[in-house]
C-alpha cells in the first residue's frame, strides 16, 4: 500500500475523531471507515477530490484497509486512545477510538493549518449532519449512499468511486440537486446542498429493509 | 449513463420539493433553521386558531435574531390591531418585532423577491410560505387534507406534454374553471391585472406542470433577469431539463396585441435557451390564443427556421370564450401550419439565455 495513501488518512483519521470528539462520541473501527466514507463521498461539494486509492465493498459496509493502517500508525504514535476495548467469543475485537491529549493538540494545529484545514472543513460538515440524524444512524445513511447501494449487489472487493459524474453515485446526485436548487442562475450554498444531500440518504434510509442486520 | 432507481428519483424528488431545503435555497439560509420555524409557525397557528380566527398576518424570519419573549397569541392580536401585522421572530418563534406592510401573498412576494428573507403568510388557519419572490408551499395548519384533492389520473411523465395541456386546457381554462383570464369574453379581451396576462398563463400552466408531471424532480418557475416577469417553466428530471416559453395572441385590457409572429418570436427565444443550456433536453413553446377562431384557423403560421431541432412545434391553446364554447377545444392537432424559413437560422453563438 502506498504510504502517501495512509499519511492522508492519517489526517483524515485525526479530522474524523477531532470533530466526534466535539459532540463526545468516540467511535469504533467501522463507524470510522463510515464516517470517513461520508468524508470522501461529499467532498466534490468542496472543490476537490478523496484519495485515490479509497474504499471497496466489504462486510460491514465500505472499508479502506489505509483507514485502519492509519487508526493503528496513530495509536501507535500516542496520538489516538484505545477505550472500551472488547473481545468476543469467536475472537472478534471491539475497540472505540478517541483522540488523546497530544492528539488533540495535533488536531488543533490541523485545524490552523491551510494545507489541512479544509479537509477539517469537511469532517466538520459531515458531523454536524449525522449528529443532527444521529451518530447511531450512521451506518443506515452509508447503506443509502448511491454508490454502495449499487455495488453492494456485486459482492465484496469492488472498488466504491463516489465522485464519478457520469455514473449512479454521489457525484451525480450532488450535481442533480445543486442544479434542481439553483434559481436564477445563482448556485445554493455548499450548506443547503448538504442538507439535502443528508436528508436524501435520511428519507432513503427510512424506506423499509434498507439496511441489512450487522455490526455498526 | 448509468439511471438512479424510481426510488432513489422518488426520494430526490421529495427532499427537492421539500420547503425548509426550497427556501433555505432560495434565501441562502439553513434548512434546518427554516424547518424549525415552519414546524414551530404551524404549531402556532393550529393552538391559537381559535384565538386569531380571520386575522392576517406574517411571521417573518430573523434568523439568529435574539428575541424577548414567546409568542403568545396575544402579540398577534394586538400587532394586527396595531396595524403592524408583520411579527419577526428567529427560528425558535421568539418575537424580535413588529413592521407595517401588506398582508396579501402577492405583498410578501414583493418583499422576498431578490433578498435572503422568508415569510410565512398567515390567513386564519391558512399558511403560504413564501420566498424568492415565489409561494414555496402553502398548507391548512388545522387541516392539513384541505389542500387541493390531488386527481391521480392527471399524473403523466413530462414525455407526454401534450396530454398534459390537453388535461390543463379542460381542468384549468375550460369555462376559466381555475382561474379568470377574459376581462371581455364576448370581444375576447384578455385581463392584464392584477397580473401582466402573459403571468396570469404562465402561473396556471407552473401550477398544473409542477403538480402532475409524474417524473419531475423540480418545476421552476424561472425569473428572467433585471427583474422582469417570469415567463419561462422548467422541468427538471433526472434525465434533463424541459423549457417552457409561454406566450398568449390576441389583444388584453391595455391594448396589447400580439400576432401570429409572436409564434416565431418565442421559438427563436428557446433555440437561443437550448443553444445555451446543454441539460436542456427538450423545449416547449405554449401560445394561448385569444384571437377569432377564424385567426387562428388561418393566421398561426411561424417560421421553421427558427424551431430548434430539440423543441417540438409551437402548441397554440385556443381560449374559449362564452361565444364559442361549445365549439372551443384545444386544436386537435395543437400544431400551427410551419412556413418556410424567411430568415437565416439564429447564430449559434453562445449569448446570455435571458432577454
Amino acid at each position: 500500500m502506498d504510504t502517501s495513501t495512509v499519511t492522508l488518512r492519517m489526517r483524515d483519521v485525526t479530522a474524523a475523531l477531532g470533530v466526534a470528539a466535539e459532540y463526545n462520541k468516540p467511535l469504533n473501527r467501522i463507524r470510522l471507515q463510515k464516517f470517513v466514507y461520508l468524508m470522501d463521498a461529499v467532498t466534490v461539494v468542496f472543490r476537490a477530490l478523496p484519495p485515490s486509492e479509497g474504499h471497496y465493498t466489504f462486510k460491514h459496509g465500505p472499508f479502506d484497509p489505509a483507514v485502519q493502517n492509519a487508526v493503528d500508525s496513530l495509536a501507535f504514535r500516542g496520538l489516538v486512545s484505545i477505550i472500551a476495548l472488547q473481545k468476543t467469543e469467536e475472537g472478534t475485537v471491539f475497540a472505540d477510538y478517541t483522540l488523546s491529549e497530544a492528539g488533540h493538540h495535533f488536531f488543533r494545529k490541523m485545524t490552523d493549518s491551510d494545507a489541512t484545514a479544509s479537509r477539517i472543513t469537511v469532517a466538520r460538515e459531515v458531523a454536524e449532519r449525522v449528529n443532527r440524524l444521529g451518530w447511531s444512524r450512521l451506518r443506515e445513511l452509508v447503506y443509502a449512499e448511491p454508490t454502495f447501494l449499487k455495488a453492494r449487489a456485486g459482492g465484496f472487493g469492488r472498488r466504491l468511486v463516489t465522485y464519478k459524474g457520469r455514473e449512479v453515485s454521489t457525484g451525480r446526485l450532488l450535481q442533480i440537486i445543486t442544479r434542481a436548487l439553483s434559481t436564477q442562475g445563482i448556485q445554493p450554498s455548499r450548506d443547503i446542498v448538504l442538507d439535502a444531500y443528508f436528508e436524501y440518504l435520511d428519507e432513503y434510509a427510512r424506506r423499509p429493509h434498507q439496511t441489512p442486520e450487522g455490526q455498526e | 449513463m448509468d439511471q438512479f432507481l424510481p426510488e432513489q428519483i422518488n426520494v430526490l424528488s421529495q427532499v427537492l420539493n421539500d420547503p425548509a431545503i426550497v427556501a433555505g435555497a432560495v434565501a441562502g439560509v439553513s434548512s434546518a433553521h427554516v424547518r424549525r420555524f415552519i414546524d414551530l409557525a404551524i404549531r402556532f397557528v393550529k393552538t391559537n386558531h381559535a384565538h386569531i380566527v380571520g386575522r392576517h398576518f406574517v411571521f417573518s424570519l430573523a434568523i439568529d435574531r435574539s428575541g424577548g419573549v414567546i409568542l403568545t397569541h396575544r402579540e398577534v392580536l394586538n400587532a394586527t390591531a396595531a396595524g403592524t401585522p408583520i411579527v419577526a421572530v428567529n427560528q425558535t418563534l421568539q418575537l424580535v418585532g413588529f413592521d407595517r406592510g401588506d398582508t396579501r401573498v402577492t405583498d410578501a412576494e414583493q418583499r422576498t423577491a431578490g433578498a435572503p428573507r422568508i415569510e410565512l403568510v398567515v390567513h386564519g388557519t391558512y399558511i403560504y410560505c413564501v420566498a424568492g419572490g415565489k409561494v414555496v408551499f402553502e398548507q391548512d395548519a388545522v387541516q392539513p387534507e384541505k389542500q387541493p384533492p390531488v386527481g391521480i389520473a392527471f399524473y403523466k411523465p413530462i414525455g407526454d406534454f401534450d396530454g398534459l395541456l390537453k388535461d390543463h386546457f379542460e381542468q384549468d381554462l375550460s369555462r376559466e374553471k381555475s382561474f379568470r383570464f377574459w376581462k371581455s369574453k364576448p370581444d375576447r379581451i384578455l385581463l392584464a391585472t392584477p397580473e401582466k396576462t402573459e403571468k396570469l398563463f404562465q402561473r396556471a400552466l407552473y401550477n398544473w406542470l409542477d403538480r402532475y408531471v409524474a417524473d419531475k424532480l423540480r418545476v421552476v418557475a424561472e425569473t428572467r433577469e433585471f427583474g422582469q416577469d417570469p415567463t419561462d417553466v422548467l422541468v427538471i428530471t433526472a434525465r434533463g431539463d424541459h423549457v417552457v416559453e409561454v406566450k398568449w395572441l390576441g389583444e388584453n385590457e391595455n391594448g396589447t396585441r400580439y400576432d401570429e409572429k409572436r409564434i416565431t418570436e418565442g421559438l427563436r427565444q428557446v433555440h437561443e435557451y437550448i443553444t445555451n443550456d446543454p441539460k436542456i433536453v427538450q423545449a416547449h413553446v405554449v401560445l394561448y390564443d385569444a384571437r377569432s377562431e377564424e385567426k387562428h384557423r388561418n393566421n398561426s403560421a411561424f417560421d421553421t427556421g427558427c424551431k430548434h431541432a430539440f423543441c417540438s412545434d409551437p402548441k397554440l391553446v385556443f381560449l374559449p370564450s362564452e361565444t364559442v364554447s361549445q365549439r372551443a377545444t384545444v386544436d386537435a392537432s395543437l400544431t400551427p401550419s410551419p412556413r418556410k424559413p424567411k430568415r437565416a437560422k439564429p447564430s449559434k453563438k453562445r449569448t446570455s439565455r435571458k432577454k
